[in-house]
């Protein structure tokens, strides 16, 4: 049995993107006892280089933007711990928020775990993961010096990892199940220049396969259905990003994309209902919202913060703000 | 003692997380500790012997026996459980 912390926090936040760590800011500014449970720091924005629409920043890289966020919800008393939260449940006036290693009891729930990077879901994905399995170009790119890869993926972020990839691996195959590439035109130009790159197009991956590491991708070509072996080290999969919001589905309402649906003060419903759901809020890139922006997220995290703060104090006191004018 | 060994790259965005990570560890629990970028010759050589594909990525040793290898952030829990165990 999971042990359950005795302390009960006022929020906990759930992700620590951009969305999750301005409403800890916001949060700890209302002196609410703030937890922050999420996976990493930094969510999405990790993997951009430089960002170019942050207000009050012309140009700034990413990883450096966020973790300039962490700094300043610290600082405002938020805690952070790394972990994946595997269920948020309620119970009486709290709710329980349960991880890998533990329970956690709080007033309120603040959903800001984002998108995470979409699967093939072919045999032997998963249990490669980690070991010649990527979902980030970035990060393990460099480990593949002159070896053979493939990416998957035919839009923006596929052809410029390929593009990435073909700078230090020996060869790399790029599998679309498309005759042509959904990426900027300027991309597929720069990338069919490269000599070390095959296009796989039409084609499907269909398992994965290896004992310590990555040794063969099959790929399955759409047209003619003919299968093929491709000795391989690596496979780095970029086809997109979606919500995964099924370990709360019974909590609260979602939209047929999974995307948790929240109104303009970021409240949740319950499911299939449209009576709002108190004590939980949702921000950032996991909501309906259309743009999914790091200031749009940003906003939707203070606005969360500031409301589970007015539930938290509904008919106790009027929200306040927080900050006072400089007088001349 | 255990021996852990973090392996990162300096274009990984999750490695410096990874390095507070461990060093918080360390200096809660006993253990011998080290950091080694996986473009060196030393860390080429480690990632081939243990088969490491992703960064961050700490191999934890005791006498080069029962060698367990954590990627990406992992469960505190799950750390320590190595480490204790």
């Amino acid at each position: 049995m999971k042990r359950t912390e005795e302390v009960v926090y006022d929020t906990i936040i759930v992700g620590g993107g951009g969305a999750g760590l301005t409403a800890g800011i916001y949060a700890g500014r209302r002196a609410m006892k703030a937890l922050i449970i999420t996976r990493d720091v930094g969510g999405q924005v990790l993997e951009t280089d430089i960002i170019e629409n942050y207000p009050g920043f012309t140009q700034i890289h990413g990883p450096t933007l966020m973790e300039n966020f962490e700094k300043q919800a610290k600082k405002c008393g938020a805690e952070i711990i790394f972990s994946t939260v595997n269920a948020v449940k309620e119970n009486g006036n709290e709710f329980v928020v349960t991880t890998d290693e533990k329970e956690y009891r709080s007033k309120t729930v603040i959903l800001a775990f984002g998108k995470t990077p979409k699967n093939l879901n072919v045999h032997g994905e998963k249990e490669l993961t980690g070991k010649g399995v990527s979902y980030c170009t970035v990060c393990d790119g460099p480990l593949y010096k002159n070896k053979v890869v493939v990416m998957v993926g035919g839009g923006n972020t596929a052809l410029e990892g390929a593009t990435y990839l073909s700078k230090i691996a020996k060869k790399v195959y790029l599998v679309h199940r498309r005759n042509e590439f959904r990426g900027f035109e300027h991309s597929v130009e720069e990338i069919r220049k490269k000599k070390n790159v095959e296009f796989v197009l039409s084609s499907v991956v269909t398992e994965i396969k290896g004992e310590k590491k990555v040794d063969v991708v099959y790929i399955k070509n759409l047209k003619t259905e003919k299968i093929r072996e491709l000795k391989v080290d690596g496979i780095f999969i970029e086809i997109g990003l979606e919500v995964k919001t099924d370990f709360i589905k019974n909590l609260i309402k979602v939209d047929e994309n999974g995307q948790i649906v929240i109104n303009c003060k970021c409240e949740t419903y319950y499911p299939n209902t449209d009576k709002i759901r108190p004590g939980v809020f949702a921000a950032g890139d996991v909501t309906d919202t259309p743009f999914k922006q790091i200031v749009i997220s940003a906003g939707e995290g203070c606005k969360a913060a500031l409301q589970a703060y007015n539930y938290l104090h509904e008919g106790k006191q009027k929200l306040m703000a927080d900050w006072v004018s400089k007088k001349k | 003692m255990k021996k852990i060994t973090l392996i990162t790259t300096k274009q990984c965005p999750k490695c410096p997380m990874a390095k507070v990570f461990w060093r918080e560890l360390k200096s809660e629990y006993e253990f011998e500790y080290e950091e080694i970028d996986a473009l060196t010759k030393l860390g080429q050589s480690l990632i081939e012997d243990f088969s490491i594909m992703s960064v961050p990525a700490a191999i934890v040793q005791e006498n080069g026996k029962d060698d367990v290898t954590f990627v990406g952030l992992p469960s505190r829990q799950k750390v320590i459980q190595a480490i204790e165990g």
